[in-house]
């Protein structure tokens, strides 16, 4: 483990949705560290439980069906998940906070930008008089490269882009300097162009304000590639791999990850004949393998995989892998980060 | 500039859709989707046409199969699609419903969303047999052997025949809707954003399995899309729209390595690329504007609406080598390099 | 390699009814009211003057099959023979003549006038919801009146959502000027009042009750089915023209227009099927809709001839009689369950076809 203390600390969450056709583990036990000032990319496909980590963490999952049946998440010295919902308030919006896929339906299209905007600081911040609060505003709407932000503010949200649009959740998100952003899919909506340029900004903002890490949830690895310092792999509602990213694209370890990574099409380099391919599909969420998650697909399949689910252990290191074909070097513990529930 | 070997030939295709307002409903503007548009599809070819939302890539796809005006009664589709079948040529932007339907077996469509382009209420096999009750005499027998043997081709299973929608995951209706496409043997199918919607290692499945049936059944593709890392893979010719234009065509192997028009450059330049050594400057330049305090300010550039296109070359309120003169009016597609750019200032 | 299936293919329809069968509460009341409504078909033999059967002079009779004047049996008496003291008769005489009545044995119509007291009588052993201010059965009418007034929803129901499916279809559809002329004309035919055109039509049309015959095929049933459903198809129109609109846009239209199906097939076939949820969603509710503006027409005395059994009348006669309290409890008491339970049943349907995974009624 490394030597600073993470800002952000998960220790074996289980977030489970009762439905029709029965008990559906969306996140069945998760450990994931977030450390101050790092971009943490935490990637999967659909259905491998980023974006419901991502509503655990600030306990936004819809109960019923949802519901945190076990776990911690350690932040600040207090554990978010036994705080009452007058604390977890005080801390959304203010210590973390968080920006969604959808940024035509995120902002209220009845009020305006400034309103959005200002509502945030007046909420965490009632002595804020309203004039502080406008100016406040205005300046970090120049900060996400809004042009003419003091127009802007009288504007109705149907008035932006889509791309503008996700700059001002930015705005929102970041007006009262959380040291966490999460940020779930925040430009797979958007047009490719428009896409690099939210990035550029991320990592601009992220410069620019030390010491605020951003939890960045996305299904894309390119976009961890060029904005993340370290990268989470997620499936079947677990980390499969953690490692610092340009150790992650130079050797990955879980056969999913080199799986995912042989698997994209390329704009630059040789042209392949035939891309490589994950035999198969996720499996259904009410029916996973006993074993380790990925068992079904998994061309490296051997004798303990179906029974037995692998552990996830620091093979080298700050780089964590969950399968069996990696074992701990001999003399390093099992990364079991006081979770004596998780195996 | 069709060859021999041509199969679809597509001259200036034109597709409007008017605006209404007022207090008695009545055509108030209208939105050029699609402004003059001409492509050619050889056979066995599969052509990418590439960019953002809004360009006009999936109307022009749903003008040359001629579903516009039957989905959406208010378009106004000019221009000619003309198919070359066996040595006749036939212009499909010109035929009916009626007689549209005579062409509907050579030409298909594998649309985007695996979830709303197959019928919730029909088993897999009956989605599948409808186009051979259409278009084949078959009789039922034959018909449901056909459906069998046609699910197996995409990697289902042949029991799969009297399963709903709703009971497969996203990779898997989209090999159903291949599975139709295919049934009535086409010679064109064209693949709007047909892997967008399903995840990273689905999607691989799905690209192998259509270059596959590719091969095996002499198919030509129009494929649709807007990520520019598949349609690379897949296609011989890219196009390039933006906002109802083509800005540049040509061998898809020469635009990625050297992309001639400054959209293409800066569509390419945005993609993000996966690898160790990603690059984590800025990605896409803009246009430098002055601050009223005199500072040089990136301009944050966003897709101008279709409604308010720019005059002249559209491409000019985002484009870093605009000229005064971009406005005056659009610039032609010219021949250069071995491919088609509708920019005279590039270099 | 395919993730794993239900063992048999499940569709929509099928899912949701699991789903229906589920909510315990609009389950039971949907088994209570269907099963309650396919009884009623045999009140006939269950609740009537006529017998079942008569042994008289070793020759046996099924009056319930055919009408037997009161001289048959050797009755003083005109029209029908009245079984009830044809029993009395044969009981005192002791000999091998007999009459087998049914469990219930009165009419729906029939004056019990030779009951002590001067009606409405209050309920008793042999009336248990008491007699009407004629004389007449409550219990009787009340049980007769839940299968009219269930056939006459049902009917109207069935009539108006067809009109209102196949309009609503072709306008959405179809759409353009079509769509534009018909909604005109919609909204012109649904300004028309519908309390005034029954008070016309009805003193145009002289009901007429034809006795004998039963109550579903009374002509005077059907004239207010058919002006209720002509007044009733409008609202389903617009649901189904807007399902239209937007299944219509949906990509599985296209491909049907791709695969070259004809427009018939495509708006029966592929469209009609997930254009119903709002229709199987409102039934129940346009079912209890229709039930009270029967009553409400039979209390205002515009709604079916006399001396049809219906509820409405029965709740006039108690308003008049307020004192009468088995003519006030009993009629609003049986209303008001038929439409507890059919809204039941309509909460129960609308939360099967919610396509929210967890259900709120559990």
């Amino acid at each position: 483990m490394t030597a600073t203390q993470p800002l952000l600390q998960i220790r074996g969450l289980r977030t489970h949705f009762s439905t029709e056709s029965g008990v559906a583990k969306a996140v069945d036990g998760l450990d994931l560290d977030v450390r101050p000032g790092e971009v943490l990319g935490l990637v999967g496909e659909s259905g491998s439980g980023k974006s419901v980590t991502a509503l655990s963490i600030l306990r936004l999952i819809p109960d019923p069906p949802g519901h945190i049946a076990a776990g911690e998440i350690w932040f600040q010295g207090r554990d978010l998940l036994t705080l009452s919902w007058r604390d977890i308030r005080r801390i959304r919006g203010k210590e973390i906070s968080m920006i969604f896929q959808e940024p035509m339906t995120s902002l209220n299209p009845v009020f305006t930008i400034g309103r959005q905007v200002m509502e945030m600081i007046l909420t965490h911040e009632p002595a804020t008089s309203r004039d502080q609060a406008r100016s406040r505003s205005i300046q970090i709407l120049t900060e996400v490269g809004i042009p003419d932000p003091a127009t802007r503010m009288d504007q109705y949200p149907h008035e932006l882009s889509g791309g503008m649009r996700q700059r001002v959740m930015i705005a929102i998100a970041l007006v009262l300097n959380p040291s966490l952003l999460i940020a779930d899919e925040p430009t797979t909506a958007l047009d490719v162009t428009i896409q690099a340029q939210i990035l550029d900004l991320m990592l601009e903002l992220k410069a620019r304000r030390a010491g605020g890490a951003i939890l960045l949830i996305t299904h894309n690895l390119a976009v961890v590639a060029e904005t993340c310092d370290r990268v989470a792999v997620m499936y079947g509602g677990k980390i499969q791999e953690v490692a610092p990213v340009r150790d992650l694209y130079r050797n990955p370890l879980h056969p999913y990850t080199r799986g995912l990574l042989a698997s994209l099409p390329r704009v630059d380099g040789e042209r392949a004949t035939r891309l490589t391919t994950i035999p198969g599909s996720v499996p259904d969420i009410h029916n996973m393998p006993t074993g380790c998650k990925f068992s079904t697909r998994c061309a490296e399949r051997f004798e303990p995989c179906d029974s037995i689910e692998p552990p996830l252990v620091e093979v080298a290191p700050d780089h964590l892998v969950r399968c069996h074909l990696h074992e701990a070097p001999p003399g390093t513990p099992a990364h079991q980060p006081a979770s004596a529930h998780d195996v | 500039m069709s060859s021999p070997d041509t199969i679809l030939d597509v001259q200036d295709l034109n597709v409007r859709f008017p605006v209404f307002g007022g207090i008695i409903p009545r055509k108030t503007s209208e939105v050029h989707a699609v402004d003059g548009v001409s492509l050619t599809l050889g056979r066995g070819e599969t052509i990418g046409l590439v960019g953002e939302s809004g360009c006009g890539k999936t109307t022009v796809g749903r003008a040359i199969v001629n579903i516009l005006r039957p989905m959406n009664y208010r378009v106004d589709v000019t221009g000619r699609v003309l198919y070359h079948r066996n040595g006749q040529v036939v212009d499909l932007a010109s035929q009916g419903q009626a007689s549209m339907r005579r062409y509907r077996a050579d030409l298909q469509m594998v649309f985007q969303d695996p979830y709303s382009s197959l019928n919730p209420r029909m088993t897999v096999g009956a989605m599948i047999e409808e186009p051979l009750t259409i278009h084949t005499s078959q009789s039922k027998a034959e018909r449901r052997d056909r459906v069998r043997w046609l699910l197996d081709k995409v990697g289902l299973s042949p029991s799969h025949a009297s399963r709903f929608p709703h009971e497969f995951s996203g990779g898997q209706r989209q090999r159903v809707g291949i599975a139709r496409a295919l049934a009535t043997n086409p010679k064109i199918v064209i693949a709007d954003e047909p892997v967008s919607a399903l995840d990273v290692s689905v999607q691989a499945q799905v690209v192998n399995l259509m270059q596959d049936i590719q091969q095996e059944f002499g198919l030509s593709y129009i494929f649709i899309s807007h990520d520019l890392s598949v349609v690379r893979h897949v296609s011989d010719r890219i196009f390039v729209m933006y906002l109802g234009n083509i800005v540049e065509a040509g061998p898809a192997d020469e635009i990625y390595r050297r992309p001639a028009h400054p959209y293409s450059q800066m569509l390419l330049a945005a993609v993000p690329r996966p690898g160790p050594d990603a690059r984590r400057t800025r990605r896409v330049r803009l246009r430098e504007e002055p601050e009223p305090s005199g500072v040089a300010h990136p301009v944050v550039d966003d897709l101008p609406s279709p409604l308010n296109k720019p005059s002249g070359c559209a491409f000019r309120t985002r484009c870093p080598i605009a000229r005064p003169d971009c406005a005056d009016s659009a610039p032609p597609l010219v021949e250069r390099d071995g491919r088609q750019v509708a920019c005279p200032y590039t270099t | 390699m395919t993730a794993p299936l239900a063992p048999v293919p499940e569709s929509i329809f099928r899912r949701r009814l699991r789903k229906f069968r589920r909510i315990k509460r609009g389950y039971w009341s949907f088994l209570l009211i269907a099963g309650a409504y396919v009884c009623s078909f045999a009140l006939p033999y269950v609740m009537n003057s006529t017998a079942f059967l008569v042994k008289y002079d070793g020759d046996y009779y099924v009056p319930a099959l055919t009408f037997y004047p009161a001289a048959t049996f050797g009755q003083e008496a005109f029209g029908e023979t009245d079984y009830r003291a044809l029993k009395e008769q044969f009981d005192a005489a002791g000999d091998d003549n007999w009459v087998l009545l049914p469990p219930y044995p009165y009419g729906p119509n029939e004056s019990l006038l030779d009951l002590a007291g001067v009606p409405p009588h209050p309920p008793s052993r042999e009336h248990l919801f008491g007699t009407d201010d004629r004389g007449r059965d409550v219990f009787v009418r009340l049980a007769y009146g839940f299968n009219i007034s269930l056939t006459f929803a049902l009917m109207v129901m069935l009539i108006g959502y067809g009109i209102g499916i196949c309009v609503g279809a072709m306008l959405g559809y179809i759409s353009g000027k079509l769509d534009l002329f018909g909604q005109r004309v919609i909204e012109v035919w649904s300004s028309l009042p519908f309390l005034y055109t029954i008070i016309i039509v009805s003193s145009i049309v002289v009901p007429v009750y034809i006795p004998g015959r039963i109550q579903v095929l009374q002509p005077s049933f059907w004239l207010l089915i058919i002006i209720l459903s002509a007044f009733d198809w409008m609202g389903m129109t617009y649901y189904v023209r807007g399902e239209f609109y937007r299944e219509k846009a949906k990509d599985y239209v296209g491909a049907a227009i791709v695969t070259g199906v004809s427009d018939p097939a495509i708006m029966f076939r592929h469209i009609l099927p997930n254009a119903l949820t709002p229709v199987v969603s409102f039934a129940p509710f346009t079912i209890v809709a229709n039930i009270s503006a029967l009553v409400a027409l039979d209390f205002l005395g515009f709604g079916l001839p006399a001396p049809t059994p219906s509820w409405g009348e029965l709740i006039g006669q108690g308003m008049e009689n307020l004192t009468k309290w088995w003519l006030v409890f009993f009629p609003l008491g049986v209303l008001f369950s038929t439409l507890l339970l059919v809204v039941l049943i309509g909460e129960a349907v609308r939360e099967a076809f919610d396509p929210k995974e967890y259900s709120r009624l559990r």
